[in-house]
């Protein structure tokens, strides 16, 4: 059965390409344009300039062409996160787990996006980036702090990763690619 | 009249608080708001076939705070792109301004990629959103393009209004397009003509002297009236531009997503080395803006703002003064109205009404005329070629 379901979907791959849209965001350095950078690339660079608005990426992965709305992080952005999380296939929202202070806004950032009824069942994938600093939180602490259990009206994922040592970078990739396909 | 009965409120503040300026250059019309610190070099919007200087209000009022200065022209009544970039220049050399950063859309985007082409040393830097190269795809699809002239005006409204994408829309997008319609009504039949003709007008865009670095393409990335292969040839055009990606905002991005385009538009700016002069903005307070009770208050302010404009005068070098000054009588005129209260507003909108059935009756029967007239002819042809042929 699953080796039948395996060869339909190879099959399937083999004619059809996928697209999907995501909005990544997140507060300012989390790591979203480096995660971007990442997953198109695999390149990592220690300096970035904070994002400014918004930046558009197009990365294609296998057969799945994935859009990426990589939000700015500041206070002033974040009333438009809203109207580009509108109709995504998923939302993936980056949170810096070695910088407890700003946990607690971050916490309370992603609860009010949530409550919006117009993103009522987008899957959620949580990445807890900058695993390589000391002193990161670990995945369950994080699922904690986040107060990720809570969310039950929707698919929610948690992943710790390093996208400076593209740690776990690989699962993130697998798990987008798959939430490209169950959605068609 | 719709649009006039549903005029948002802070367009009817932006009109309490923005001089309207109207000034004949050479043989044009042009009509225009500069709003802004003068020391600061513009940015100059030009708008598309369904859009007047005042579909930039939001741009006008945002960015005018932060110190920049924006001027939002309608496109006057030119009938070929050789006429545009003339009347163009004509108008910057009156306003006294030298260099100048273009923010177009659509057939806007498309009129000032060929004044930077022809003019190269004037222009700084371009905002081209939901633009294209050449009008070849437009020429083709309005083969009645010889009798634009002649065509009445309703039709040529309904026309224009066709490229506007109907079906439900989101509150944001559905209220941007009433706007625009709204200011498609207040155009003239020459005014749609001309634009039409404009669109038409076998031209593209050359090679441009502006490095891509001071080019920014900001697209709606939902749907508009130009056709994405067009969108994407211009975008290959420029490859090293900064893109501004908006995921929405149909036709009007600038009505719809102020904040979005507002935000691009000063990235762009500041990436170009627009310095904003925040400091000299005089704070506005938000009292006046309801129409009947503040009129008095605002009409002070305006007043008030005119001196202050006066005032700073001076400042300028001598040479901007005396060229600026025959501008100002108009502009003064019309910043001197106060805002109508809102009863005078529906009496405006029957006796509108009424213009526009008088005016229609009289294109019916002048096109009745014609059609007679052409069919008199045919007849006659026809019957003259039938005689000559029983004589053969």
């Amino acid at each position: 059965m699953g080796l039948l379901e395996a060869f339909l979907n190879w099959l399937r791959s083999l004619f059809f390409k996928q697209e999907m849209e995501l909005s990544l965001i997140g507060l300012q350095n989390a790591g979203k344009t480096s995660l971007v950078n990442v997953v198109a690339t695999g390149g990592y660079s220690e300096d970035m300039i904070p994002t400014v608005g918004f930046n558009m990426r197009k990365v294609t992965k296998g057969n799945v062409t994935i859009k990426l709305w990589d939000l700015g992080g500041q206070p002033r952005f974040r009333s438009m996160w809203e109207r580009y999380c509108r109709a995504v296939s998923a939302i993936v929202y980056v949170v810096d787990a070695a910088d407890p202070d700003n946990l607690s806004v971050s916490k309370s950032e992603l609860h009010d996006l949530l409550s919006k009824t117009s993103l009522n069942g987008i899957p959620l994938l949580v990445l807890g980036n900058k695993i390589d600093k000391p002193g990161a939180l670990s995945k369950e602490a994080l699922t904690d702090e986040m107060g990720l259990t809570s969310l039950t009206d929707r698919e929610v994922c948690c992943f710790m990763i390093s996208c400076k040592n593209s740690t776990n970078i690989d699962q993130v990739i697998d798990w987008l690619v798959k939430h490209s396909k169950s959605k068609n | 009249m719709k649009g006039v009965s549903s005029t948002p409120g802070d367009y009817v503040y932006f009109k309490s608080q923005v001089p309207l300026h109207k000034i004949p250059i050479g043989t044009k019309q042009w009509r225009y708001y500069d709003f802004g610190p003068k020391t600061v070099p513009p940015l100059i919007c030009i708008p598309g076939i369904a859009g007047t200087a005042d579909v930039y209000y939001k741009q006008i009022m945002a960015l005018s705070m932060k110190g920049y200065r924006v001027i939002s022209v309608d496109i006057p009544r030119v009938w070929n792109y050789h006429e545009w970039i003339q009347a163009f220049e004509k108008f910057l050399d009156t306003i006294d301004v030298h260099h100048v950063h273009l923010y177009g859309t659509s057939l806007g985007g498309f009129l000032a990629q060929l004044f930077a082409h022809h003019r190269p040393r004037r222009v700084k830097s371009l905002v081209l959103s939901n633009t294209y190269l050449d009008t070849r795809t437009f020429a083709t699809a309005m083969p009645w393009a010889p009798f634009v002239s002649w065509t009445p005006s309703f039709l040529l409204k309904r026309y224009v209004l066709t490229g506007i994408r109907d079906g439900p829309h989101e509150p944001f997008i559905a209220d941007s397009v009433d706007f625009a319609v709204s200011q498609v009504e207040t155009l003239s039949k020459d005014d749609l003509a001309s634009r039409l003709t404009l669109t038409v007008d076998a031209a593209s865009v050359g090679s441009l002297l502006l490095s891509d670095s001071s080019v920014t393409i900001m697209d709606t990335n939902d749907y508009c009236a130009i056709p994405q292969h067009l969108k994407d040839e211009l975008t290959e055009r420029y490859p090293e531009a900064r893109r501004a990606y908006l995921k929405s905002g149909g036709d009007f991005p600038f009505l719809s997503r102020p904040d979005e385009v507002n935000l691009h538009l000063q990235l762009h700016l500041r990436r170009v080395g627009v310095e904003p002069r925040p400091e000299v903005v005089k704070s506005i307070p938000k009292g006046g803006a309801d129409g009947t009770d503040g009129s008095s208050q605002s009409k002070k302010k305006s007043d008030e703002e005119k001196d202050d404009r006066n005032n700073n005068m001076p400042q300028d070098s001598g040479s901007s003064s005396s060229d600026q000054s025959p501008t100002f009588p108009e502009s003064s005129g019309s910043s001197n109205d106060p805002p109508l209260p809102t009863d005078t507003i529906q009496l405006l909108s029957s006796s509108l009404n009424n213009l526009i059935l008088v005016q229609l009756a009289g294109e019916v029967y002048q096109s009745c005329v014609v059609f007679t007239l052409c069919y008199c002819t045919l007849v006659l042809v026809h019957g003259g070629g039938f005689i000559s042929r029983q004589l053969v």
